[in-house]
């Protein structure tokens, strides 16, 4: 019975042993397709707008922004009316009615005007073209916390896959931790990083479905 | 010989042991050198020094690899698992190994704290009931939030933008501290104030309710019950802010047979991991602001459910694993500042606790103490580190801030050791080799020193040349010939055995791989470059500030404007008794346009423009982002060239450390291209591809 015992154990070694490698490539392959250290610095970039693209076209509209005019419209219109009345009592012209002297002048008056400035002086130095600077600590910062994110998840999803946990507690551990890298660099990336995971794992599975079908020999 | 050593020894052990140097207590020039030349004077101290006997050879080795660019603090090797380390840095940080320091984990402390612990008073009330809102606004500023920064208008506090992916998570280990320049100026600093952590005088009223901006509410509802007033909304920007603040970690203990058992010494209380270091609960918060701060913390060795606490407010001890800590009796050690826990070697029953009222001792586990050192000086008073003989427990060493006192009788008479080596300074670190008594290592201000004669004359075994200054110093429990010593932004593995040689064979390979990559001045530049804020060029870009001045500012005006208005006049006059009325008329309309062109030289700006001083608008930070990138990339580079050198001339003979040194220096380089947007895009994809 012990030697029964033993030669399962031995037989299923044998067995496991490429069995186990295999596994270990595949998850390997599987790591290989996700998104890279690249895309994932690129999509932090993007989602928080400092992107390098963004950031040279911040730049070049402050270098640019002195051509841009300063154009100022105004204008203004103005009524008047003036009924200047005198009376004369002397020869009876004393009531309003009947005056002695009336002045009645009125009209309007109106003009409109446009005025352009233009900074030449800033064409040469704009100091908000080196205001853009002060986003380098922000760009600095999603830089360094998306690469350290993405390989924190990386080391401990290949470490999974080569000394994957014997006891629950551990497994437990390590795929909420794996799940908390996810989830920071996915919140980093707007959204960005859970949706291409599951973008490639849909392709990978179709793919996956349609691979037996165009090598099987039974279809051909 | 020296060329032998110098060709067998790779470069950066080489650098490494550049800092190694080996002086003698008492070398110095002779009187008549005095009045000798610069060149003779240094010729007459090389040929002194050359008449000393030779030191012992150690070797150095910076093992740090896959660390932040974060303040070290503590180093704590497993006395069961020798694969097994952990280190804590000032900024929340705790990373652990379980290859020997190939690879680390981190994980961060803290950080959503209690809804509310502490005083709701705290003593001494700061003024004006029933806060004091000045250390909070002083913290602020520290913090660099009361002061606008473009880059600022992109981060969210938390629970403040109602989306959740644009607010920052204050429970994150990642994000906050990166997204804002380092408080500290000078990464080198020893005596950092940093009070943030509930040292400061009157900072305790930002502890109350810490945490989210619920607990504001909460808080609110609860003084109007006690009849105080609320600051409400100041009220849950402080406590949003204070919710996301780090906690700096003094010490960690390992657990003497399960090496994933860790406890944390922080300014926010006692902490604990179970499983390694990745996750953290509190274990002691503390009754007190005092007592919620903690510098030590040992397990003890035999009665691993005893642990010793050393407070700001006197020693703690529990004997139950952590679920209960009671207060030392009938002692000052109840009250006194403790700094530091030392259980004697191979007498366990036997603890000291160095305060800043001197010594105590306890012979019996800490149930009762004896106060067996107490000097006037508050500076020799002050004692932050105590170790004994190994053998015999009555030979007692401490270091103070005024420097290293010896006993050989368990009690007075204490006798300075080193003479005026180390008179007024402070010695902050003292160990003692467990394998021979008569060794012990000390740390001051940027160097360590050692003894082999039992502290009769030290040596210089560590001066540090770079920024660096040294944190932490012991000896590894299972294997004593390795000493570890932290400074600030290293791990140097001391040992008397010469590191493994790189392969000759792979050295060729080594150099042609360096030859191809860029420099760290060229990678510098680029980086500079690509952040915009490379001095050359913003100097360049402000040169031409100057010439503005023969441009004009050009303004072109045009308008038109028209009027029309009529006139009568009225009249009546007598002539002849008659009245005669008449009427006079008047029309009139007129219309204009007109220009004008205005150019307007200031012609000050090109005799002198402020903007071509180097500070101005965002100098500051600038200038911060500037330092910070310049940090940030030569550590990256340095450690990437230490890890390069390693997986080519001596790559590990396993899969998985050989899988994690690539993927550590993937990610290396990967933040390299990234910084320098590019330039390192052909050796990342080379790292890639090994």
């Amino acid at each position: 019975m012990i030697r029964l015992l033993i030669l399962t154990l031995v037989a299923l070694a044998l067995a496991s042993g490429p069995a186990a490698a295999d596994s270990v490539d595949s998850g390997l392959a599987k790591l290989k397709a996700e998104p890279t250290v690249r895309d994932v610095q690129e999509a932090a970039l993007r989602y928080f707008r400092v992107n390098s693209a963004q950031i040279e076209s911040m730049r070049s509209r402050a270098r640019i922004k002195a051509l841009a005019p300063v154009i100022e419209f105004s204008g203004g219109y103005t009524r008047t009316d003036l009924d200047d009345v005198s009376t004369n009592n002397q020869y009876g012209f004393s009531t309003l009615e009947e005056p002695w002297v009336a002045r009645i002048s009125g009209g309007v008056g109106w003009n409109a005007r446009a005025k352009m400035s233009i900074n030449l002086p800033q064409l040469v130095f704009n100091p908000e073209e080196l205001d853009v600077a002060s986003l380098a600590g922000l760009v600095e910062g999603l830089l360094k916390e998306s690469t350290r994110l993405f390989f924190m998840r990386r080391r401990l999803q290949v470490d999974m896959l080569l000394t994957p946990p014997t006891d629950r507690a551990t497994l437990l551990s390590k795929n909420l931790r794996i799940e908390e890298l996810t989830g920071l660099i996915d919140a980093m990336t707007g959204g960005w990083f859970q949706q291409e995971l599951d973008r490639r794992a849909r392709r990978a599975e179709t793919k996956d479905r349609r691979a037996p079908r165009s090598t099987s020999p039974s279809r051909r | 010989m020296a060329r032998g050593f110098a060709a067998r020894t790779p470069i950066a052990v080489r650098l490494l042991l550049f800092g190694l140097v080996f002086v003698s207590q008492g070398t110095g020039v002779r009187g008549d050198a005095l009045a000798a030349s610069p060149e003779e004077r240094l010729e007459d101290i090389v040929d002194e020094a050359l008449r000393l006997p030779p030191p012992h050879p150690l070797y150095a080795e910076n093992v740090k690899m896959g660390v932040r660019g974060v303040l070290l603090q503590h180093i704590e090797p497993s006395s069961s698992d020798p694969k097994r380390l952990y280190m804590a840095s000032r900024e929340g940080y705790v990373y652990s190994t379980a290859d020997g320091g190939l690879t680390w984990n981190e994980a961060r402390l803290i950080v959503k704290r209690r809804k509310f612990f502490g005083a709701l008073r705290p003593t001494p009330a700061p003024p004006g009931a029933p806060f004091s809102i000045g250390s909070n606004l002083a913290d602020l500023e520290r913090q660099g939030l009361l002061t606008y920064r473009f880059g600022d208008m992109l981060k969210f506090p938390y629970g403040t933008s109602g989306n959740k992916i644009l607010d920052l998570d204050p429970g994150s280990p990642a994000f906050w501290p990166a997204a804002r320049p380092h408080s500290l100026s000078d990464p080198g600093l020893f005596a950092l104030d940093d009070a943030s952590g509930g040292g400061g005088g009157s900072g305790d009223a930002s502890r109350l309710g810490i945490g989210l901006k619920t607990s504001a509410k909460w808080l609110a509802r609860l003084l109007r019950s006690r009849k105080k007033k609320p600051l409400t909304m100041n009220l849950q920007l402080t406590l949003a802010v204070k919710g996301v603040e780090p906690t700096v970690i003094n010490s960690i203990a390992v657990h003497p047979i399960d090496a994933r058992n860790v406890l944390a010494a922080s300014d926010m209380g006692l902490w604990q991991s179970l499983d390694g270091g990745e996750s953290w609960f509190l274990l002691f918060a503390g009754s007190t602001r005092k007592e919620r701060q903690i510098f030590d913390v040992e397990f003890h060795p035999d009665k691993h459910d005893t642990i010793l606490v050393a407070t700001a407010q006197g020693l703690r001890v529990s004997r139950n694993g952590g679920e209960t800590f009671e207060v030392i009796k009938g002692t000052q050690l109840s009250t006194a500042r403790t700094h530091w826990i030392q259980i004697a070697k191979n007498h366990h029953n036997i603890l000291h606790a160095g305060t800043n009222i001197g010594v105590f001792r306890s012979e019996d586990l800490g149930h009762t103490w004896r106060w067996i050192y107490f000097e006037t000086l508050p500076t020799q008073n002050h004692v932050s580190a105590i170790t004994t003989d190994p053998q015999d427990p009555d030979i007692i060493s401490i270091g103070t801030k005024d420097g290293i006192f010896r006993t050989t009788t368990g009690g007075r008479p204490w006798t300075r050791s080193g003479g005026f080596l180390f008179t007024g300074n402070w010695v902050t670190h003292l160990v003692t080799d467990p394998n021979d008594g008569k060794r012990m290592v000390g740390l001051t201000w940027r160097m360590a020193w050692e003894t082999r004669d039992g502290g009769e004359t030290w040596t210089a075994l560590y001066i540090n040349d770079s920024e660096w200054s040294p944190r932490d110093v012991t000896f590894d429990p299972i294997d004593p010939s390795i000493l570890w010593i932290v400074t600030s932004g290293e791990l140097l593995k001391i040992t008397s055995e010469p590191p493994e040689q790189p392969r000759n064979s792979r050295l060729e390979e080594l150099a042609r791989r360096v030859e191809l990559e860029p420099t760290l001045s060229e990678t510098l530049d680029q980086v500079f470059r690509s952040f915009g804020v490379h001095t050359g060029v913003r100097v360049a870009k402000r040169q031409k500030a100057m010439t503005r001045g023969w441009l004009p500012r050009v303004d072109l005006s045009i308008g038109a404007m028209g009027t029309d208005g009529d006139a009568f006049l009225d009249y009546n006059f007598a002539a002849n008794g008659d009245v005669v009325e008449n009427v006079l008329g008047r029309t009139q309309e007129q219309w204009g346009a007109y220009g004008f062109l205005k150019l307007r030289w200031d012609l000050g700006t090109a005799v002198n423009d402020l903007e071509v001083a180097p500070f101005g608008r965002v100098f500051d930070t600038a200038n911060a982002a500037y330092l910070k990138l310049r940090y940030q990339t030569q550590m990256v580079y340095e450690e990437r060239r230490r890890i390069l050198e390693r997986y080519i001339t001596r790559p590990p003979s396993d899969m998985r450390s050989l899988l994690f040194l690539k993927l550590r220096l993937v990610e290396l380089t990967a933040q390299l291209d990234a910084f320098t947007e590019g330039a390192w895009a052909r050796h990342l994809a080379w790292a890639e591809s090994q």
